[in-house]
């Protein structure tokens, strides 16, 4: 895959590296953070590819590309791993889910929480992970005709073969399936406990649980 | 040196140099979207130029608990003290009890107020980028006046009101688009994206996200082009046209709905070039402010 790569600029303070063996952006970003390289300041990993932010006075595109091609892919390390309770029967949507899909409630929960989810990448808003992919008995379901101008903290949501958490209210057109009591983020302490690369594991609680846990964090 | 919120309307918010560094959580680098009128905003009171200034997006009225200095920069907005006119856009004393309204005008979308030693925010990750503006809100400045300041005038209007072609460099994307056409901006424009309408060209996305960048030019299923800003989203789905040089992004931060704008292909060495004659223009300008501060 690796003749595949390219690497763009995004004006003059940034780069678009794509074409990464799918899933491993997350592993090219710590590689590529370790190097220091000269005027590298950003590194950000999304699916197959990677953002570098840079400094134009003191980075030299042609040598950083000479050197990542020739470096060995990173080795698959042991994946940091977050389990987060999730309270089903507070879904907004999961009546009309499991409509859609034909299931019971206790299917599409068996299924949602039957494997562990990679990060592919945090973005959308601070926090936000993309995990996925989901199993294809629950995976699928189209983003909702009109979106939500308002989801809040720790909504848990799946749209296509992905499924997140809201770590902050934002607008949002993915279904709602659960929520999570636990705090995901909290900007001012800059604090971010899922990082592209890490795998997540839901577990359900039911809402006696979900008020012991309000509040706490991940 | 404080002052109430009296009214706000449109987005009004505290701005610095933003938060770069946290990408990776998906934290957009925010700060002032002119960068230059906040400079110049600071340096008309002889200070460094990322101190916390207002963006002044929308009609605003501040009254002044105590005697002070303010600064404005960026936007062409209309100012009155009392009622009166100033000489602002540029620097002038205000008393206490009295009324700084300002009003939206004909050019610029944005306008940029200063004080004496920033307005003081707390801050979050390093920066007070995106802290609201709240009517019936107090905010201040630090300490008194450190001597006297006469009132100053900027002469001329702020580079990033010039008009002028918003120039890009290309991103190799197989889209059937060519560059030239004059587009109009969207009212649907903020801080996260400017739409541009007219540009004659869609896509249907792409099948993942990847990393964006502020002045991403992206083309969107609906036939517009969303230019991402300085709060826009870390990571998008849209496929990219090009990216606006960083010589012309104050420019950006100052288009208004309605405005039209045509965009024009550059590479990357004459980004740079554009970007070192930008910079020095703003410095010489800075420097200038700033030792005529001083002297005073």
């Amino acid at each position: 895959m690796i003749g595949g790569m390219t690497l763009q600029p995004l004006g003059e303070a940034a780069f678009l590296l794509r074409g990464l063996d799918h899933g491993t952006a997350a592993d090219w970003a710590r590689l590529v953070r370790s190097w220091k390289f000269c005027g590298v300041t950003e590194v950000v990993p999304a699916y197959d590819s990677l953002g570098i932010y840079v400094d134009p006075e003191a980075f030299d595109a042609a040598k950083f590309f000479a050197r990542f091609k020739k470096a060995s892919p990173p080795a698959d390390t042991e994946k940091k791993r977050h389990t987060i309770p999730v309270c089903y029967s507070m879904g907004e949507d999961l009546d009309d889910v499991c409509g859609q899909l034909s299931l019971t409630h206790q299917e599409f929960i068996a299924s949602h929480t039957g494997r562990p989810y990679g990060c592919f990448a945090v973005g959308f808003c601070p926090g936000f992970a993309y995990l996925g992919p989901l199993d294809p008995l629950i995976s699928g379901l189209p983003r909702r005709g009109s979106p939500r101008t308002r989801i809040e903290p720790g909504t848990v949501a799946v749209t296509g073969e992905q499924t997140g958490v809201y770590p902050l209210a934002r607008p949002g057109g993915w279904n709602l399936v659960g929520r999570t009591p636990l705090e995901l983020v909290d900007l001012k302490d800059g604090y971010f406990p899922i990082a592209a690369g890490d795998e997540v594991i839901f577990v359900s609680i039911d809402e006696e649980e979900f008020g012991y846990l309000r509040g706490e964090r991940l | 040196m404080k002052v109430r919120v009296v009214r706000s309307m449109g987005v009004t918010t505290f701005q610095d140099a933003g938060r770069p560094g946290y990408r990776a959580q998906g934290v957009p680098p925010g700060g002032a979207f002119d960068r230059g009128s906040m400079a110049v905003a600071n340096a008309l009171l002889g200070q460094s130029f990322d101190l916390a200034v207002m963006e002044v997006g929308g009609p605003l009225v501040l009254e002044f608990l105590e005697d002070g200095f303010v600064a404005m920069a960026g936007a062409l907005f209309d100012a009155r003290i009392g009622g009166a006119p100033t000489g602002l856009p540029g620097r002038t004393a205000v008393a206490k009890r009295a009324m700084l309204t300002l009003t939206p005008g004909r050019v610029g979308a944005r306008c940029y107020l200063a004080v004496r030693g920033g307005w003081q925010v707390e801050p979050v990750l390093g920066s007070v980028s995106g802290a609201a503006v709240g009517v019936g809100e107090e905010y201040s400045g630090v300490g008194g006046p450190v001597g006297r300041l006469d009132d100053a005038s900027l002469g001329d209007p702020a580079a990033s009101l010039r008009s002028g072609p918003l120039r890009f460099v290309p991103f190799d994307e197989e889209l059937d688009w060519a560059p030239g056409r004059a587009v109009t901006v969207s009212p649907q424009s903020d801080r996260v994206g400017i739409r541009l309408l007219g540009a004659g060209v869609t896509s249907p996305g792409l099948s993942q996200s990847e990393p964006s960048v502020c002045g991403a030019i992206q083309a969107t299923p609906g036939g517009e082009l969303l230019v991402h800003g300085p709060d826009g989203p870390t990571i998008g789905g849209y496929d990219k046209i090009g990216t606006v040089i960083r010589a012309d992004l104050d420019r950006l931060g100052q288009l208004r709905p309605g405005d039209q704008v045509t965009l024009v292909a550059v590479e990357t060495g004459e980004a740079k070039r554009l970007l070192a004659q930008r910079e020095e223009e703003l410095g010489r300008l800075v420097a200038f402010l700033k030792i005529r501060t001083a002297s005073m």
